[in-house]
């Protein structure tokens, strides 16, 4: 039995990516990091910053400069009003910016109500700050719309928090408009904080996103995470920010102080350039990874297998539960034989044993061939070899 | 909130900024280099969790030059010393108590080495006087903590009784200082010998302070080296060598819990950034002998701004980069009466009130801001 099989979680997607590295040949349809560098102007500048030189301790709230591009970042882009000075933190990338959220909204034994299936580290955290998940399911068939009344079900008098992944990793579900207005209500009623990650807010499909911190009762208890490695390919820069209002801003900050410290200068400089610099490269990939998503919705298509449709992210989850194998069995299989990397659902939560998780970041010809790859293990599945 | 990472206050063009742990120099060309020539290169993607392998050899074969013999595999490369020190902190347990867990069926087992177990069976104690990160880091999760007092003669570092102390009443992971961050005091052979024994007798871990470790022109003695089956070594990438806003800094752990370290870092930050670790390579090629260069500046300074002071203020301390002086009452005033001409640290950020650290720059100025301190009213 391969050593990944015991695995769980983060654990598993990581065993995973370390066999797929020892091939040369893998093609990565797993893992959430685009196959484009960063774009040359926001090297550039970053170049530039190193060439300066510039040494010694900066702002542990970010750079003042870039949390002013921050700022109008979200009210462009989301909706979202905010100060500069004391409503916006600069993290180390979106995953700090994940875990600082959950600490600052959790006290050990608060529950957080989490729709499901979400991102893996998610459940690190919620378990680091001593939190209890509650989950509420979405389902394939409702392309992974989280509903309000299902939200509403599970609440109780140790619910502190709702935490919102929209577009979603890993289904690509996008939440409605009505949805994010009725959850906001909802929070409002019962005064709970609003945790919304965004960070594919730049790639929608056939979707409209709503910010719950856009909404006037959303505003002053919703803490929204973004960065820049999903929009920009800068997943190797670790550049991340949370907003929000004053007070839970604060708490954050406060928290980074004992978790990380400052955030590195070059890579604030070169989110800076990214932010404030042309946007045609978003626009872009944007295009890029919509006639990607055909490709790869053709070929699940193909390969017998039901899913949501993909409406924002970089990705697809798809049911495989008609192949007779869990998703690590196949993963593991597809692997082994082809060297092509996709994610199995488990590493998700073990109610997704019978999902897989493909990604849009290759090239078309290297994504058709890879694909074809994948469908003919599964097709040597069903056939019973 | 931010102290010491605040911008920098506002000093007139001939004051000096004397806060830092060492003098603030400009990023070295060679740091420059290779992080500029990788961007180009196109590292701007994800990196393994723990470090690029390279970097990790790099501070494996630095830590040899502490009297460590280890792989690069037993390296975590960290976002800074502020990541370091809170991933230390944790008392993560081997994963291979999760691994024997899971095939129990327990499907939480794979959280308790990481998470639950901390709180039930880990006690940390920490010296009264220390980084301010130190207290920072433990007040994410609202830990308690013991505190050791710490001992003017050995310059603000908790004495081995005092650490024996710690752990016969129940510490079983210590946090400790060599060099202390306020004063640059450093334990001895013996004392390190000491301590070496005591883990072993009690059972206990020491999460391992070494990031001046450098500036002690001789006779340094390094936990890690002498006990690194029960110390995670920390540290800054690269003292002395003006990286600090890269925000780079190495955790070296036992064998057998570098792999949960990495899991935690994993949800901590994924990696540290890819510009900044290339650029600590390229600075890790040139260290030693610069700081060599650099550490010759600064005994000579910091020898010559203590020349013509007999004070018995001035607290003991081994590193040549700080100096620390005691002033009880009049430590605001005479920070104030600085301000002018130099910023310094007020060792009350540091549990240390009335102590001010000031640091030595190759140039008259430690000895000016000295002067001015000590100076009667």
């Amino acid at each position: 039995m391969s050593s990944t099989a015991k695995k769980q979680g983060t654990d598993l997607l990581y065993a995973l990516i370390a066999q797929a590295r020892e091939y040369d040949d893998a093609v990565l349809l797993g893992r959430g990091d685009p196959d484009s560098d960063t774009p040359p102007h926001i090297v550039a500048a970053a170049l530039a910053a190193i060439e300066e030189g510039e040494s010694g301790p900066t702002p542990l709230e970010g750079l003042p400069e870039l949390r002013k591009a921050i700022a109008a970042r979200v009210k462009h882009v989301n909706g979202i009003k905010v100060d500069p000075d004391s409503e916006v933190v600069v993290t180390n990338g979106g995953q700090s910016a994940l875990l600082l959220i959950i600490l600052a909204a959790l006290q050990p034994g608060d529950e957080i109500v989490v729709p499901v299936p979400t991102y893996n580290t998610y459940d690190d955290a919620i378990r680091i700050a001593g939190g209890v998940k509650v989950e509420v399911p979405t389902l394939v068939e409702e392309d992974f719309q989280v509903d309000p009344a299902r939200v509403e079900a599970v609440l109780t008098e140790k619910t502190r928090a709702i935490l919102l992944v929209s577009p979603n990793n890993p289904s690509a579900g996008v939440i409605t408009p009505d949805n994010v207005r009725a959850l906001v209500k909802l929070a409002s009623e019962r005064d709970l904080t609003i945790l919304a990650d965004e960070i594919y807010d730049l790639f929608l499909y056939d979707a409209e996103h709503l910010s719950p911190g856009s909404l006037p009762e959303g505003r002053d208890r919703t803490l929204t995470l973004n960065a820049v490695s999903k929009a920009y390919a800068m997943t190797g820069w670790r550049l991340g920010w949370v907003v929000g209002p004053e007070n839970l801003v604060k708490h954050v900050a406060t928290l980074k102080t004992g978790l990380t410290g400052p955030t590195s200068l070059i890579s604030q400089r070169a989110a800076l350039a990214a932010l404030t610099g042309p946007q045609d490269c978003v626009t872009d990939f944007r295009n890029l990874y919509e006639r990607r998503r055909e490709i790869v919705m053709r070929a699940v298509t193909e390969m017998g297998f039901s899913f949501g449709q993909p409406r924002g992210g970089q990705f697809l989850f798809a049911d495989i539960g008609n192949l007779g194998i869990d998703s690590v069995a196949l993963a593991q299989r597809v692997l082994d034989e082809t060297h092509v990397l996709v994610y199995p659902g488990v590493a998700f939560g073990q109610d997704w044993q019978s999902y897989i998780r493909i990604t849009f970041l290759q090239p078309e010809d290297v994504l058709r061939d890879a694909l074809g790859k994948v469908t003919e293990v599964v097709k040597s599945v069903r056939a019973g070899s | 909130m931010s102290e010491w990472y605040s911008a920098p206050l506002e000093v007139p063009a001939m004051g000096a900024d004397l806060r830092g742990d060492y003098p603030m120099v400009k990023v070295p060309q060679e740091a420059r280099q290779s992080a500029a020539q990788a961007l180009q290169d196109g590292q701007t993607h994800y990196v393994p969790v723990p470090g690029i392998p390279s970097l990790r050899d790099a501070v494996a074969h630095f830590l040899g030059s502490l009297g460590a013999d280890i792989p690069g595999d037993q390296v975590i490369v960290t976002g800074g010393m502020q990541e370091a020190r809170f991933l230390a902190l944790q008392g993560v347990t081997p994963l291979d108590t999760v691994s024997m867990l899971a095939v129990r069926g327990d499907r939480q087992a794979r959280f308790l080495a990481l998470y639950d177990a901390v709180y039930d069976t880990i006690r940390i104690a920490v010296p009264e006087v220390a980084d301010p990160g130190v207290r920072l880091a433990l007040k994410v999760r609202d830990r308690d903590v013991a505190t050791m007092p710490t001992s003017e003669a050995l310059g603000l570092l908790p004495s081995p009784d005092t650490i024996q102390s710690a752990l016969g009443q129940g510490s079983n992971l210590i946090y400790l200082e060599s060099p202390s961050r306020l004063t640059g005091a450093a334990y001895t052979a013996k004392q390190v010998g000491q301590f070496a024994d005591m883990l072993a007798e009690y059972d206990a871990q020491c999460v391992w302070d070494q990031s001046t470790a450098p500036a002690v022109p001789s006779d340094y003695t390094s936990l890690f080296a002498i006990a690194p089956d029960r110390t995670l070594a920390i540290g800054m990438l690269w003292p002395g060598m003006g990286l600090s806003s890269w925000q780079i800094g190495y955790i070296a752990t036992p064998p057998d819990l570098a792999e949960a370290v990495v899991a935690l870092k994993q949800v901590l930050s994924i990696c540290t950034a890819t510009p900044a670790q290339w650029g600590a390579l390229g600075t890790a090629r040139v260290f030693a002998e610069r700081h060599a260069a650099l550490l010759d500046k600064m005994t000579a300074a910091r020898a010559k701004a203590l020349s013509n002071i007999d004070d018995t203020r001035i607290v003991p301390g081994q590193a040549v980069n700080v100096i620390a002086i005691n002033l009880g009452g009049a430590a605001a005033a005479a920070i104030e009466r600085l301000a002018d001409h130099a910023a310094v640290t007020d060792g009350n950020a540091y549990g240390a009130p009335g102590v001010v650290r000031v640091t030595v720059k190759p140039g008259p100025e430690t000895a000016e801001a000295l002067g001015l301190l000590l100076k009667k009213e």
